[in-house]
């Protein structure tokens, strides 16, 4: 996971959204290899390992700057709340 | 049901809009081989999918398409952010422009909007997995299109990683095919639909 370019270009080293992307990318990697290996304790134990992580990384991200799904409320008139993805400050 | 995330999957950030580029990059939404196409018909294929792994497969690639064609949306919007009229006037984003100004419409470069003919699904897991590779090894042929025509880094970057993806789901789906193959009747694959005949 250390080398993978999450497109930050690793000038955002400490980038909560980042962090987030990183180990999200590495879940729905390993995600889709398990579907059709469902037997790989290795992919498994990663999995579980990942999941982990991301939980932690989510609680930061969502604590600073509104919640990433529709299980919250974010509030558009608060500075917590992240732009929409599609902008470029988002990004 | 499907939940939200409020991010995209990998960044967006393009400093120069350039609408002429938007209305390449287009057919990524709404095109034959974009990734509208590609989630309408993972997200359909899978009801008549007789494997649990492989139900699972289209489920999450299906979803990964959503994804996808957030980002592609992203590229479009910002490619045609703040832009005046003299930007468009006379560019190949002028016809797009009077039709949907500088709104998101699923259409295909070449002008055609999106259309459900384009996805593929025919009840049989075999013909639906060949579907589904070929659609996957499309896009990376129209990623590799795009990355030509693109002299922006910005636009590039995330092409890049898009076309990435057509690949490991290409390889994904090639795995779903044996899972499949492994269940049918190892002397004739077609002796029986095991989506729709019952199993002798």
């Amino acid at each position: 996971m250390d080398k993978f370019d999450c497109g930050c270009n690793n000038v955002r080293e400490n980038d909560l959204l980042c962090t987030l992307r990183q180990i999200d990318f590495a879940i729905v990697e390993v995600t889709l290899y398990l579907n059709v290996y469902p037997d790989c304790h290795e992919a498994k134990e990663y999995l579980k390992n990942m999941r982990e992580k991301r939980a932690k990384v989510a609680a930061e991200y969502e604590s600073k700057h509104g919640m990433l799904t529709m299980y919250g409320v974010c509030g558009e008139s608060s500075d917590k709340c992240a732009p929409w993805p599609w902008e470029y400050a988002a990004n | 049901m499907w939940i939200y995330e409020k991010k995209l999957q990998y960044p967006v950030k393009i400093k120069n809009p350039n609408p002429k580029l938007a209305s390449a990059m287009i057919s990524q939404l709404g095109g034959p081989d974009g990734e509208l196409a590609a989630s309408m018909r993972y997200l359909h294929q899978r009801y008549s999918m007789p494997h649990k792994e492989v139900v699972s497969l289209l489920t999450d690639i299906g979803t990964e398409e959503l994804a996808h064609l957030e980002m592609i949306a992203a590229i479009i919007y910002q490619l045609t952010r703040n832009i005046s009229i003299d930007h468009i006037k006379g560019t190949k984003f002028e016809p797009y422009y009077v039709d949907h100004t500088t709104g998101m419409y699923p259409i295909a470069a070449s002008g055609v909007p999106f259309d459900m003919k384009y996805v593929g699904v025919k009840g049989d897991p075999l013909a639906d997995l060949a579907e589904s590779q070929a659609a996957e090894q499309k896009a990376r042929v129209t990623y590799d299109n795009l990355i030509r025509l693109s002299d922006d880094p910005d636009v590039t970057d995330p092409l890049r990683f898009l076309r990435e993806r057509e690949i490991v789901h290409f390889q994904r789906f090639g795995d779903a095919m044996r899972v499949v193959q492994d269940k049918l009747d190892g002397k004739n694959f077609y002796a029986f639909n095991p989506a729709f005949d019952k199993k002798q």
